[in-house]
C-alpha cells in the first residue's frame, strides 16, 4: 500500500453514470467498502460503484480529500464536516447518506444523518410533512388513534415551525 | 413516495438516533410507513423529569415498560439506553421501590444486547444506593452512572466485563475498596472519567493496560474538607494518550515513558516537577499546567516564590523543557508574591545556569508575571535555558506602561555588555509589536507611539525576538 512504497497510490472510481474519478488511496480507504476491495487486491483497474451517481461521488470525494487532510483532531474534523454539509439541500443530503451507507463510511453517514435530524428537531408533525413532502395516508381517525397511543410525547411540547 | 420515506430502514434508524425520544416517537404520526420506524432506532432515552411524565410515576413506568416491550416483540436491539429518574424528597418523585424496577429492566436490556447504559438520578443528595443488578449487565461496553451511592451491596453480583471500554462516574459516593473491585473487573477499559466523586482517596491505574483517556475532575465545593484524591499511574503507561486532571494529587513512576501521550493537562494537580521532568513525553502535543492561584491559563504555567528560583530551579526547568523539544509551547512564569520581594541572584547565578545546561530550547512565547525588580533576573535566567520567539501577548491594560518601558529598556539596551546580561548575547533583534483586540496581524511600534490611556485595553503588546543561529 501507499505508506509502504512511499509513492501515493491513486485509485480510479467509476460512478453508475460512467464518470471516472481519481482519488488518492489514502483518502479513498475512508470507505470500508473500497478498503476491502483494495485489501482483496481488486483495486488494480477501475472500481465500479454501481449505487452512486457522478454528482454525489464528486461530492463524496471532496469530503474524503478534505477530511483526510486534517490530522487527528476530532474538533477540527467536526467543524470541517459541519462546514461541508452546511450548504447542502435535502435532496443532496439524501443522496449522500445513501452513498455513505453503500460505501460504508460511518463518519459521513453519522454527520449527514445528524444533519437531517437537525432539520426535524423541535418541529411539528405538519411542518415535517410539508418540508419533506411526506404524504399523510392516515384517515383522520387513524391519525387521532396513533396520536392518542403516544399522547405523552405531544404534551408540553413547543414547536418552532417558523424558523 | 417522497425521498425521505424511501430511505432504507437502517438509514432512517440512524437519522432518528439523533432525535430526542419524544421527537422520534412523534414521527409515527407522519404517515403509515413511519408508524413503527421510531422503535427500530438503537437508542432509548427516557427522562422522568420530562414535563409530560413528571409527577406521574405510573405513567413513567408504563412508558418504559411499553417501549421495552415493543423492542422485545420485534426482537430488536436496544444498544443504548439512557434512563433519568428523580428520587427523594419531592412529593411526586419516584420512590425507592420504583428503583427496584431496574432489577427487571436491566436483565431484559442485557438480553436485548444493550451496549451503552447511562443511569442518572436526580435526588439532590447522593443517597440512592446503586442497584446491584447493574454490575451484572455483562454485555455493556459503555457505562455512565450519575449521582449514586455505591455500597458493598452494589458490587455483590459483580461479574467480569470483557467488553467494557468506557466507564464514567459522575457525582457518586464511592470508597477506594469498592472502586478497586469495580476497576479490577473492567480490565479492557480505554476511557475512565471520574467527575465530582466523593470519598475516593486513591485511584490506581496500574492494571489498566488499555487505558487511553484518563479524566478526573473535582471542584473545591464538592471536595470541601475532604482529602485530595491521589492518582497513581503505572510505570509503563504505554496506552495513555490523554491525561486531563483537575484538583488531585498525581503520582508517576520516576522515569516513566509516556510514549503515546498526546495531551497532558494538569489543573491544580500537585506533583513534583523534577519527578515530571524525569519522565519522557515523546509524543506530547499539548501540555497545560495550570493553578488557580495564578492569574492566567496557558500552556505551561509555573508559579514560584522568588526565593526558590535558584540556578538549580532553572536547570530543572530546562530538563522539563528538553523533554518537550518537539512541541510548540508557551512558557509562563508567575511570581507568587507580587508585593515587595525582588532582586534575585546576580551574575554568578546566571553563569551557573549557563555552565549547567547545553542548547537552549525554542519556545513559542514567554510570559513573565513578576515584580519589576525581579524582571531582569528572571529574563536572564529564562534566556539561558530557552529561546522564546516572543515575550508576552497580554492585553495592554494588564501591563502598565512602566512595565513595558522597563522591558523595552532591558531588551533594547542590552548592548551595554553588563555581566549579568550575558544570556542576551545571542539576541540579534528585539522588536515591540502591537495588535488590536480583533486583529490578527501584528505591527511594529515604538515606545512613543503606544496608545494612550483610553485605548490601551483594546490592544495586545508583545516583543518579537530574533536569535542568532549560533548553536
Amino acid at each position: 500500500m501507499a505508506a509502504e512504497t512511499g509513492t501515493p497510490t491513486t485509485l480510479t472510481l467509476k460512478s453508475n453514470d460512467d464518470e471516472l474519478f481519481s482519488v488518492a488511496e489514502s483518502a479513498a480507504i475512508l470507505s470500508v467498502t473500497i478498503r476491502n476491495m483494495v485489501e482483496d487486491g481488486c483495486a488494480g483497474g477501475v472500481i465500479p460503484l454501481d449505487n452512486v451517481d457522478g454528482k454525489t461521488l464528486a461530492s463524496v470525494i471532496t469530503y474524503m480529500n478534505g477530511i483526510s487532510a486534517i490530522p487527528a483532531d476530532e474538533e477540527k474534523k467536526k467543524s470541517y464536516r459541519d462546514k461541508f454539509l452546511s450548504d447542502k439541500d435535502f435532496e443532496t443530503l439524501a443522496d449522500m447518506v445513501l452513498a455513505a451507507n453503500y460505501l460504508n463510511m460511518s463518519c459521513l453517514m453519522d454527520a449527514v444523518s445528524a444533519k437531517i435530524a437537525q432539520v426535524m428537531e423541535k418541529k411539528s408533525v405538519g411542518w415535517v410533512r410539508r418540508k419533506f413532502g411526506i404524504e399523510n395516508d392516515y384517515t383522520p381517525e387513524e391519525e387521532a388513534a396513533v396520536k392518542e397511543e403516544h399522547k405523552w410525547t405531544f404534551e408540553g411540547v413547543e414547536t418552532d415551525d417558523d424558523n | 413516495m417522497d425521498k425521505i420515506s424511501e430511505l432504507p430502514k437502517d438509514i432512517l434508524q440512524r437519522i432518528l438516533y439523533f432525535l430526542s425520544q419524544k421527537e422520534a416517537i412523534q414521527t409515527s404520526v407522519l404517515s403509515k410507513s413511519w408508524r413503527y420506524t421510531w422503535c427500530t432506532r438503537l437508542n432509548v432515552d427516557l427522562d422522568f423529569s420530562d414535563v409530560a411524565l413528571k409527577k406521574n410515576k405510573q405513567k413513567f413506568i408504563f412508558v418504559v415498560n411499553d417501549t421495552l416491550q415493543r423492542y422485545r416483540d420485534q426482537r430488536l436491539c436496544v444498544e443504548e439506553f439512557h434512563l433519568r429518574i428523580s428520587l427523594g424528597g419531592m412529593f411526586n418523585d419516584l420512590d425507592h421501590e420504583s428503583v427496584s424496577l431496574l432489577e427487571k429492566w436491566i436483565p431484559l436490556l442485557t438480553v436485548m444486547g444493550m451496549k451503552k447504559f447511562r443511569l442518572s438520578v436526580r435526588s439532590g443528595h447522593r443517597s440512592v444506593k446503586l442497584p446491584p443488578v447493574i454490575f451484572g449487565a455483562v454485555s455493556l461496553q459503555d457505562l455512565h452512572l450519575e449521582s449514586f451511592y455505591f455500597d458493598r451491596k452494589a458490587i455483590e453480583r459483580m461479574v467480569l466485563f470483557k467488553h467494557l471500554k468506557s466507564l464514567r462516574l459522575d457525582k457518586v459516593c464511592i470508597e477506594d475498596e469498592i472502586f478497586d473491585k469495580i476497576i479490577a473487573n473492567f480490565p479492557l477499559i480505554e476511557t475512565l472519567t471520574i467527575e465530582e466523586c466523593i470519598w475516593l482517596r486513591t485511584i490506581k491505574v496500574d492494571d489498566l493496560h488499555n487505558l487511553k483517556y484518563l479524566f478526573f475532575k473535582m471542584s473545591y465545593i464538592t471536595r470541601g474538607e475532604e482529602e485530595v484524591c491521589r492518582i497513581e499511574i503505572h510505570p509503563s503507561p504505554l496506552s495513555l494518550e490523554t491525561i486531563d486532571i483537575t484538583n488531585c494529587n498525581l503520582w508517576f513512576h520516576k522515569g516513566a515513558d509516556f510514549c503515546n501521550l498526546k495531551e497532558l493537562s494538569l489543573c491544580d494537580a500537585t506533583l513534583s516537577l523534577d519527578h515530571l521532568s524525569l519522565c519522557k513525553f515523546p509524543s506530547l502535543e499539548y501540555l497545560k499546567i495550570f493553578a488557580t492561584s495564578g492569574e492566567w491559563e496557558s500552556d505551561i504555567l509555573l508559579n514560584f516564590e522568588l526565593s526558590h528560583v535558584t540556578s538549580s530551579w532553572f536547570l530543572k526547568l530546562k530538563v522539563l523543557l528538553d523533554s518537550l523539544t518537539d512541541c510548540e509551547f508557551s512558557l509562563n512564569l508567575n511570581e507568587y508574591s507580587m508585593n515587595g520581594g525582588g532582586g534575585g541572584g546576580g551574575g554568578h547565578i546566571i553563569q551557573e545556569i549557563i555552565n549547567g545546561c547545553d542548547k537552549p530550547v525554542v519556545v513559542e512565547s514567554l510570559s513573565l508575571c513578576c515584580n519589576l525588580s525581579s524582571l531582569s533576573y528572571l529574563l536572564n535566567g529564562a534566556f539561558c535555558i530557552c529561546r522564546p520567539r516572543n515575550i508576552d501577548h497580554y492585553l495592554y491594560s494588564k501591563w502598565d506602561r512602566v512595565r513595558i518601558e522597563f522591558l523595552w529598556k532591558i531588551l533594547m539596551q542590552r548592548e551595554t555588555g553588563k555581566e549579568d546580561q550575558f544570556s542576551f548575547r545571542d539576541l540579534e533583534e528585539a522588536r515591540m509589536e502591537i495588535r488590536g483586540i480583533n486583529q490578527e496581524e501584528w505591527h511594529p511600534i515604538s515606545l512613543s507611539e503606544l496608545p494612550n490611556d483610553q485605548e490601551r485595553g483594546y490592544h495586545f503588546i508583545r516583543f518579537a525576538l530574533k536569535w542568532r543561529q549560533t548553536l
